[in-house]
C-alpha cells in the first residue's frame, strides 16, 4: 500500500508543482532580484547617511530626533546606520563619491530620498522604509493635532512603542531578505496541506469514490491511514530536504550548520501542515478538488500575512492585532526558522518548537481518529 | 440460502426518511435487480448493507451473520462496483486493480493471479499500463468493474455500471455479469436501464419512498399490473361513435385514436383483439397493420411508481 500511495503522490503533477517547484522558482526569483544580497549586501551592514535639513520646524526636528535614535540603536527599527547632518551640495558630492549610501532632504512637510546611481536593493529599501515610516507617523500626529490634541501624548507614545515584529524582541536586528527565503521555505511546507487533503480523499468515503472502496474493504483502516500518512510524510520531507539543499548550495544561506534544529522544526511543521489539510478538508464540503481549493485560500492567506510578499506586514499586525501573529502558523514557523538560522540568542525557541510539536501530535491523533472512521451518517 | 436479509430498516437524514421499514432478501446465486426512481432509497439501502452508512433501526444480515463496520470476515466476501468510476488517476490500470485487490488479498502470488484474471475478464489486457484518463468511457467502466471483482467476492453490488457507455461496451459488461453469476456469485444490480434489469435479473425488487413496493420475477411483476396488452390498429375514418363502442368492449380501459392509429390498452380478462377486428370489419372500415404488445417492465415500473418526475 505504501508503495502505491508514494506513486500516487509522485505522479500528481499539480501537487508537485506547487509543493516542490514553485518554492524553488520563487527563491530563484528572489535570488535574481536581490542579487547576492545574502552574502554581499546584508541589510544589517552599516550604511552612511547624510541628512540635509532645509529650514527649521517641527517636521525637521522630529526627523532629526528619529535619525539620531536609529543611529544610536535606541530606535525600534534595528538598522545599522551612521548619520551626518550637512548641506545639500556636500551631500550630493558625498553621494557621488560614494562616501554616503544615500541622503535625505527634509523640508517643512517633505522628505526626499536621494540614492546613488548603482544602489543596492537593500539600501534602496532601507532608505525608503525610513522615509515612509516617518511620513506616516507625522501624518498620524498631524491628524491628531487637528482632530483631538488631547490625545497627542498617547499617540506619540504609541508610535514610539511600535515594534517591528520581525525584530524578534532580542534586538539582533532583522535581515529582511532572509525573511523572504524562510517565508518561501515555510510556504513550501504549508503547501503540504494538500497532502492532507489527498489523505482525506484516499481514506474518507464521503470525499471520494475510491476512498469508499477502501472504507468497505476488509483492510484495517488504521493501517491504511498510517500507510497513507507515512507516504505523504516521506515525500513532503524529501521535498523540503531538496529545498534546504537548494537554499544552502544555490542561494547561499548557511542552513546545514544547524541541521538538527532545522530538522526538528521541519518535521513538526510538516506534520502540522498535513494535519491542517486533513482538518480543513473535513471542514469544507465538496469533492477533493473543491476542498483543496478552499483550503488553499486559507493557506495562502496565512502565508501572505506572515510577510511572504510584504515583509513588514507582521510588524503592522503585531501593532494592531498581535493575536493573529500568535496563531498564524506561517508566522510562527517563519519565526522559528529565523531564530534557528540567524539568532545566537534562541530565547524561547525550544519552547516554541515544543508547542508546535505538541500541536502537531495532537492534530495527528485527531486526524487519525477522523480518518479511521468506517461508518458515516451521510455520504 | 439467504445471502442478504434486511428487516425493517429505517434510515433518516434529519427530517427526511430515506428508508422506511425496508425489507429485502437476496438469495444465493441470483441476480437481484433493484429498481426505483431517483431518491427512492436504492443507494442508501446498499450503503447501509455495506455498513458504510449508519442507520436508525432495523437488522441487516449478510451470509447469515450480523453486518457491522468491523465484520471484516463478511466484507472480504463482498465486492462493489460503484456508479462513478472510482479509481486513482495516478495509477495505471494494473496498479489500480492490484491496489484494490490488495485491500482484500495480502498474498502477492495469489493477488497477481487474481489481478491477471480480472484484467482478462474485463478485456483490458492491452491497456495494462494505461492511466485511466487515457481510457475511453467504456474502458473506464470496465476498469471500475475489475477493481470491484478482482478479489473474487461471493456477493457483488453493481450500482448502475453501464451509465454513459456505448452499446458494445454495455453488452460486454452485461455478458461479464452473467458470467460472474454463472461462476456462483450473488449479484445485486441497480440500474435505470430497465431492459438491462429484465435481461439480467432473476428477481426484481422495486423500491420507492424508502421501501420495497413490489418484488418478484419479471413475469410475476408484469402479471401484477392492470395493463395486460396494448393493441394498436391502423384504421382510417374512425368516428366518435365507433370509439365509444370500442370503449364499451369488455376489458379495454384506455382507448385513443390519433393519426389513423387506434390505441387500446387491455387489462387482464378476455382477449378482445378478435372482437375488435370483427367490429371494425363489420363497420366496413379499412384496416392496415395490427400490433399487439405485452406489457414491459417499464410499464410495470411506471404503473407502480407513477409517472411524475422525481428530481423536481
Amino acid at each position: 500500500m505504501l508503495t502505491y500511495f508514494l506513486k500516487m503522490i509522485i505522479r500528481n503533477k499539480t501537487a508537485l508543482f506547487w509543493g516542490f517547484f514553485f518554492p524553488i522558482a520563487l527563491m530563484l526569483l528572489f535570488k535574481i532580484t536581490f542579487g547576492n544580497i545574502v552574502s554581499t549586501e546584508n541589510s544589517l551592514d552599516e550604511r552612511n547617511v547624510a541628512v540635509v535639513l532645509q529650514g527649521e520646524g517641527l517636521y525637521q526636528d522630529n526627523f532629526k530626533a528619529m535619525m539620531d535614535e536609529i543611529a544610536e540603536g535606541t530606535g525600534t527599527d534595528e538598522l545599522n546606520i551612521k548619520v551626518e547632518y550637512t548641506d545639500l551640495d556636500t551631500a550630493t558630492e558625498k553621494l557621488d563619491s560614494k562616501k554616503v549610501d544615500f541622503y535625505y532632504v527634509v523640508s517643512d512637510e517633505e522628505v526626499e530620498v536621494h540614492l546613488g546611481e548603482k544602489y543596492g536593493i537593500a539600501t534602496g529599501m532601507i532608505a525608503r522604509e525610513i522615509a515612509d515610516t516617518y511620513k506616516v507617523n507625522m501624518d498620524i500626529i498631524d491628524e491628531c493635532m487637528t482632530s483631538d490634541p488631547s490625545k497627542m501624548e498617547e499617540v506619540a507614545r504609541s508610535l514610539q512603542e511600535r515594534i517591528s515584529y520581525i525584530s524578534l524582541e532580542d534586538k539582533e536586528g532583522i535581515d529582511i531578505y532572509m525573511w523572504y527565503y524562510i517565508s518561501t521555505l515555510v510556504m513550501g511546507i504549508l503547501f503540504d496541506y494538500s497532502s492532507g487533503i489527498r489523505v482525506l480523499a484516499a481514506i474518507r468515503a464521503d470525499v471520494s469514490g475510491s476512498a469508499m472502496r477502501v472504507a468497505i474493504s476488509s483492510s484495517s483502516k488504521t493501517k491504511m491511514v498510517l500507510s497513507c500518512l507515512l507516504a505523504q510524510l516521506i515525500l513532503s520531507l524529501s521535498k523540503t530536504a531538496v529545498h534546504i539543499l537548494f537554499m544552502q548550495f544555490v542561494i547561499g544561506i548557511d542552513i546545514l550548520s544547524k541541521a538538527g534544529l532545522v530538522a526538528i522544526g521541519i518535521a513538526s511543521a510538516t506534520v502540522f501542515s498535513i494535519c491542517l489539510g486533513i482538518l480543513l478538508g473535513m471542514f469544507f464540503k465538496g469533492d477533493a478538488q473543491a476542498r483543496e481549493n478552499k483550503s488553499l485560500g486559507i493557506v495562502m492567506l496565512s502565508v501572505f500575512i506572515s510577510g511572504e510578499m510584504i515583509v513588514t506586514l507582521p510588524g503592522y499586525i503585531e501593532k494592531f492585532a498581535p493575536i493573529v501573529n500568535r496563531i498564524n502558523p506561517a508566522t510562527l514557523f517563519n519565526k522559528i526558522f529565523y531564530r534557528i538560522l540567524l539568532c545566537e540568542n534562541t530565547g524561547d525557541l525550544m519552547t516554541n518548537i515544543a508547542i508546535i510539536t505538541a500541536a502537531s501530535v495532537l492534530m495527528l491523533v485527531v486526524s487519525i481518529i477522523i480518518l479511521r472512521r468506517e461508518t458515516y451518517a451521510s455520504l | 440460502m439467504e445471502v442478504i436479509k434486511v428487516r425493517s430498516l429505517v434510515k433518516k437524514y434529519k427530517e427526511l426518511v430515506a428508508l422506511e421499514h425496508l425489507d429485502l432478501t437476496v438469495y444465493e446465486g441470483e441476480i437481484l435487480g433493484l429498481l426505483g426512481p431517483n431518491g427512492s432509497g436504492k443507494s442508501t439501502s446498499i450503503n447501509c448493507i455495506l455498513s458504510l452508512l449508519s442507520y436508525d433501526k432495523g437488522e441487516i444480515e449478510v451470509f447469515g451473520k450480523k453486518m457491522s463496520p468491523k465484520a471484516y470476515d463478511l466484507k472480504k466476501m463482498i465486492g462493489v462496483v460503484p456508479q462513478e468510476v472510482a479509481v486513482y488517476e495516478e495509477l495505471t490500470v494494473q496498479e489500480n486493480i492490484d491496489f484494490f485487490c490488495g485491500l482484500y488479498i495480502k498474498d502477492k502470488e495469489t493477488r497477481k493471479k487474481y489481478v491477471d484474471e480480472a484484467i482478462e475478464f474485463v478485456g483490458l489486457n492491452d491497456f495494462r499500463k494505461f492511466r485511466p484518463k487515457k481510457l475511453s468511457g467504456g474502458l473506464k467502466r470496465r476498469l471500475n468493474i475489475a477493481c470491484g471483482i478482482a478479489h473474487k467476492p461471493k456477493l457483488i453490488f453493481f450500482d448502475e455500471p453501464t451509465v454513459a457507455v456505448d452499446p458494445q461496451s454495455r453488452n460486454k459488461i452485461l455478458d461479464g455479469i452473467e458470467q460472474l453469476r454463472d461462476q456462483g456469485a450473488t449479484i445485486v444490480y441497480t440500474s435505470h436501464y430497465i431492459e438491462e434489469v429484465e435481461r439480467l435479473a432473476s428477481r426484481i425488487a422495486i423500491i420507492d419512498k424508502g421501501h420495497v413496493i413490489a418484488s418478484g420475477t419479471a413475469d410475476e411483476l408484469k402479471k401484477s399490473i392492470k395493463k395486460n396488452e396494448t393493441i394498436r390498429i391502423e384504421v382510417a375514418g374512425l368516428t366518435e361513435k365507433n370509439i365509444a363502442f370500442i370503449e364499451s368492449m369488455g376489458s379495454l380501459y384506455s382507448v385513443s385514436y390519433e393519426n389513423g392509429v387506434l390505441r387500446a390498452e387491455a387489462g387482464t380478462g378476455k382477449h378482445v383483439v378478435t372482437d375488435l377486428i370483427t367490429y371494425l370489419q363489420g363497420e366496413d372500415l379499412s384496416i392496415g397493420n395490427i400490433y399487439s404488445e405485452q406489457p414491459t417492465l417499464n410499464d410495470v415500473f411506471l404503473e407502480i411508481t407513477g409517472k411524475e418526475l422525481r428530481d423536481e
